[in-house]
């Protein structure tokens, strides 16, 4: 820290007993951000209700539709399929891989990384090894080859996603863990005699997750275009199930005279990415101050 | 009277906070004179430190001087155009920081940081400029200067380091060095070393002091004269013999009586009970007098002016009755833990 | 002595510098830190010791080492007699608790001081469940903050209040020996007298034993009852703390005192004494001190060992010019 910040209360100015001025626990930038992700999530639950079409329905007969056609608000695509629906089915999808392929390397990383930085010594060597070796691969390239060995599907994209993700959070965790466990805080839990599980899960464990948590923000937005290239190479969400990627893809070959295809879905995955940056700040706001 | 070098007059600090604002200098008014050395003592929050950093235009943001005047020489600089205010300031004090690992460049070497100004601000050759900075070295009491003219900082100990930053500050040739808590991070035999460069500075370079520190003995071994800060206002301020034996500001008199004495074991310490007041909301009555021992009705009434009667300032309504407090500490001694 | 509640017998803590498994094999060797070099002490029931030298003499490992935080390399920490093993039970993590140094990390900051003091309650079942809030008042009552501190989280209180909470928390599992390690270092002049007072009040009324560990002489002086005086890692010197303060015998002690600022009082004009240049034979182990003595002496090119007073069984000191040490070779004679 130079002298250019400067806190009024860390300078010492004293905070009496309860007189301290707090930022509100709900800030802008978390408000917006759950009103904006609650809105995404609120259009992909009432899918069925906000459209008539069925977002798999070819009608041949009506392909290529502009934004703004009778019927059809968000125009249709080369088999005729509302987009519209198609964008709110596909929502339902993606933010279900999405949050899903990312909560268990969340969980399992922060774990690992948990016990690594805690503990240290040979455990922390042979899984900072491990780590290296994930790392050493570029992330689609493992997560191609480990989609391919298990097999297309959401479980198989779930199962090669948590595979190599974790690889992060243990990172990010760990290094958290190897400041926090020198703090006085933690030296006094041990010299307290409580068992180190508990010092690690309810000491530890909430001081350290705030970036792991962070990441996971950006994370969620890194995986559903991860899920896109998966797409790409028939790996993915299998069609013709609705998935913003598949879009995307689809809508790339008309790109030129068809602009609406691929863009309309391109602005809900930085619409959701938006959202989930607005909601980090927000709760790192929350947090810190 | 020797004319000040540097003068404050009714300097108010704010700094400003979402809802409100903190008033944390209010009205502070000193001098330092050319080869004096004077203490500004108080506890962290008192504002002591804003005030050093007004004086040389380093308040950190968002704190603003609202209100007063800065004057070298009897001149008035407040109004000068920035630059050229800046480059009074600088010409006439530097400043020593309390942490100097975080105050020098790490990638610089040591010797190359003091020799900087010289080159730049003075105009000197590379020579002449290196061998300046290797005679600085020699002036604060660095051994061997010219082989640690090539070390970076992390190579040196607390208590070189800190030399080092005195020869950074002398460099530019002020008249006056500000020196914010210079001792604080250091161990007690380094401390010593340290204080003892700055009086000699002022004895031999007939260089202005002034000692920021929230610790009285370092002060008081250092000063001769002083001013005590609370809640961001001055409340005593005398020559420190004075002072110390007859403290006429309740709060002076407790902080003598709270600094424990390495030569005689006492039964209990004089602490002083609460906390400063909270600067953001307005204050009612003398600031000190929810902790003071002393307070009576009419101190919560209005917040006490500074008197100066020669050459010592109090604010305190109660001052005429500071040669009892004593007898009142040692009878009611219990209800002051 | 039968009084004696806590004693160290030899306790050596190494640091030794980790060096990765490829600078080892070009043999990069790690670096050892000896911070704490085969240390004795006693603490007998109800008294205060102090432990006091300069950043890096290993007395804040020394205390980490004796509540356990440090495994030491060699020598043991006994309590009541009972060697105190590696992994403590409950109980012998209780019996010796220690106040932090920094009131700002020392607690958690995501915990109400409440929820701090609540689990190591309901852990150590102090209390029956349903009594753990009246407790946690009652500890809050006995630091001198207000109930509703309780429902609050570390950064709404000032340093003080903090160290406060920091001694509540330590007092919460019952111990009866307090290893205060640089309490007051990080807080104001007026607010560190509160919190010593605190403690000797504590000390007093809950019956504790302390041992005081503290860079600052003056604070030593008023609370503690014998003070030994640590560097780089050995005791130089130890005694009543009175003896050692108004006759210090060993150069080090000597020149902490004179360093210490005294209001009013310019300090003695300290020359830049790099010692007298002794030399020291390949392979010997001189005096820690050597090169920083003002006093040294041929004598010195081996470390002396801590010897005591044979008028004062309290007072011992590793120097050549220990005034004792005559006597203590005609005695031997």
């Amino acid at each position: 820290m130079t002298a250019a910040t400067f806190d009024p209360l860390e300078a010492g100015q004293p905070a009496a007993v309860g007189a301290r001025v707090r930022r509100g626990r709900w800030n802008g930038p978390l408000v917006a951000g759950l009103v904006l992700f609650g809105l995404i999530v609120l259009c992909a639950l009432l899918a069925p209700v906000l459209t008539p079409y069925d977002p798999i329905a070819q009608n041949l007969s009506a392909t290529f539709l502009p934004p703004g056609a009778p019927h059809h608000l968000l125009g249709t695509d080369s088999f005729g399929r509302d987009v519209l629906a198609r964008l709110l089915y596909g929502a339902r999808v993606d933010l279900r891989v999405g949050v899903l392929a990312v909560v268990s390397p969340f969980i399992i990383g922060s774990l690992i990384g948990l016990i690594a930085g805690w503990f240290g010594g040979w455990l922390d060597t042979i899984i900072g090894r491990i780590v290296d070796i994930v790392i050493a691969f570029p992330f689609l390239v493992l997560v191609i080859a480990l989609v391919f060995a298990l097999g297309p599907g959401t479980t198989s994209i779930y199962t090669a996603i948590t595979l190599v993700g974790w690889v992060a959070y243990c990172r990010i965790v760990r290094g958290q863990v190897l400041v926090a466990k020198e703090q006085e805080y933690a030296m006094a839990a041990r010299a307290s005699g409580l068992p180190t599980w508990r010092i690690l899960l309810r000491h530890l464990l909430p001081n350290v997750i705030l970036q792991a948590f962070i990441y996971s923000m950006s994370d969620i937005v890194l995986t559903l275009l991860a899920i896109v290239t998966l797409g790409f190479l028939g790996l993915g969400v299998p069609p013709p199930t609705p998935d913003w990627g598949t879009m995307i893809q689809d809508g790339q070959q008309f790109i030129l005279t068809k602009w609406w295809l691929s863009t309309i879905p391109g602005l809900c995955v930085v619409l959701t990415g938006i959202a989930l940056a607005l909601i980090a700040d927000g709760i790192v706001d929350r947090t810190n101050r | 009277m020797i004319p000040p070098v540097i003068e404050a007059r009714d300097l108010h600090v704010d700094i400003p906070l979402p809802h409100g604002r903190l008033h944390a200098v209010r009205g502070v008014s000193l001098t330092v004179a050319a080869g004096e050395s004077v203490g500004l003592v108080g506890e962290s929050g008192s504002g002591k430190s804003l005030t050093l950093r007004a004086l040389l235009g380093l308040l950190p943001r968002p704190a603003k001087i609202t209100s007063g005047s800065v004057l070298i020489d009897g001149e008035d600089v407040t109004g000068l155009p920035p630059q050229r205010l800046r480059r009074r300031l600088t010409d006439t004090m530097s400043m020593v920081f309390q942490d100097s690992l975080t105050a020098l460049n790490p990638v610089m070497r040591v010797g190359d940081q003091i020799a900087e100004a010289p080159r730049r601000k003075l105009g000197m050759s590379r020579t002449a400029a290196r061998s300046t900075a290797i005679e600085l070295m020699a002036k604060v009491g660095i051994p061997d200067p010219a082989r640690r003219y090539g070390h970076y900082p992390h190579e040196m100990s607390g208590g070189m380091r800190q030399r080092v930053c005195i020869a950074i500050a002398l460099s530019t040739r002020p008249r006056v060095i500000l020196a914010d808590e210079p001792t604080t991070a250091l161990d007690v035999t380094i401390q010593a070393r340290v204080l003892e460069v700055l009086r000699r500075l002022r004895q031999d370079e007939h260089v202005g002091l002034l000692l920021v520190s929230h610790d009285l003995a370092v002060v008081g071994q250092t000063c001769s004269r002083l001013y005590v800060m609370y809640a961001g206002r001055i409340v005593e301020s005398g020559h420190l013999a004075e002072l110390t034996m007859v403290p006429r500001h309740p709060y002076t008199f407790a902080l003598l009586r709270s600094v424990p004495d390495p030569d005689r074991r006492v039964t209990r310490l004089l602490s002083i009970p609460g906390q400063q007041p909270d600067l953001r909301l307005p204050v009612v009555g003398c600031s000190f007098a929810p902790r003071c021992p002393f307070a009576a009705d009419e101190c919560r009434v209005a917040e006490p002016d500074l008197v100066e009667t020669g050459e010592r300032a109090t604010a305190c309504v109660r001052a005429d009755t500071a040669d009892r407090w004593a007898d009142e500490v040692a009878v009611e001694g219990a209800g002051l833990r | 002595m039968s009084d004696e509640i806590l004693s160290v017998e030899g306790v050596s803590k190494h640091f030794t510098s980790s060096v990765s498994l490829t600078d080892r094999l070009f043999g990069t060797k790690p670096v050892v830190n000896r911070a704490v070099d085969g240390v004795n002490l006693v603490l007998r029931k109800g008294e205060t010791l102090g432990l006091v030298g300069e950043s890096g003499c290993g007395k804040s490992t020394l205390a980490r080492t004796i509540v356990g935080l440090y495994r030491p390399n060699a020598g043991t920490v006994r309590y009541a007699g009972a060697v105190l093993p590696n992994r403590r039970t409950g109980a012998q993590h209780r019996a010796v608790q220690m106040v932090f140094q920094d009131p700002y990390s020392s607690l958690n900051p995501r915990m109400t001081v409440g929820q701090t003091l609540g689990e190591l309650l309901r852990f150590h079942q102090l209390v029956p469940r349903n009594k753990v809030v009246d407790r946690c008042r009652e500890l809050m009552n006995l630091v001198g903050l207000p109930d509703s501190a309780l429902a609050q989280r570390p950064r709404q209180f000032s340093g003080g209040q903090r160290q406060r909470i920091g001694i509540a928390r330590a007092l919460a599992v019952e111990p009866t020996v307090l290893i205060a390690d640089e309490p007051v270092s990080a807080l104001d002049v007026s607010v560190q007298a509160t919190i010593i007072n605190l403690l000797s009040d504590l000390k007093r009324t809950l019956d504790l034993s302390m041992i005081f560990v503290s860079h600052n002489m003056a604070v030593v002086r008023q609370i503690c009852d014998r003070t030994s005086v640590m560097y780089l890692g050995r005791i130089v010197e130890t005694g009543v703390t009175d003896a050692v303060f108004d006759s210090p015998v060993h150069p080090y002690t000597q020149l902490l005192l004179k360093s210490v600022p005294r209001l009013g009082v310019p300090a003695a004009p300290q020359g830049e004494t790099e010692g007298v240049a002794i030399d020291v034979p390949a392979g010997a182990h001189p005096c820690r001190f050597l090169d920083r003595c003002p006093a040294a002496v041929e004598g010195c090119a081996a470390e002396p060992a801590l010897l005591p007073d044979p008028a004062d069984p309290l007072r011992a000191a590793a120097c050549v010019h220990v005034p004792w040490r005559a006597n203590v070779i005609e005695e031997l004679a």
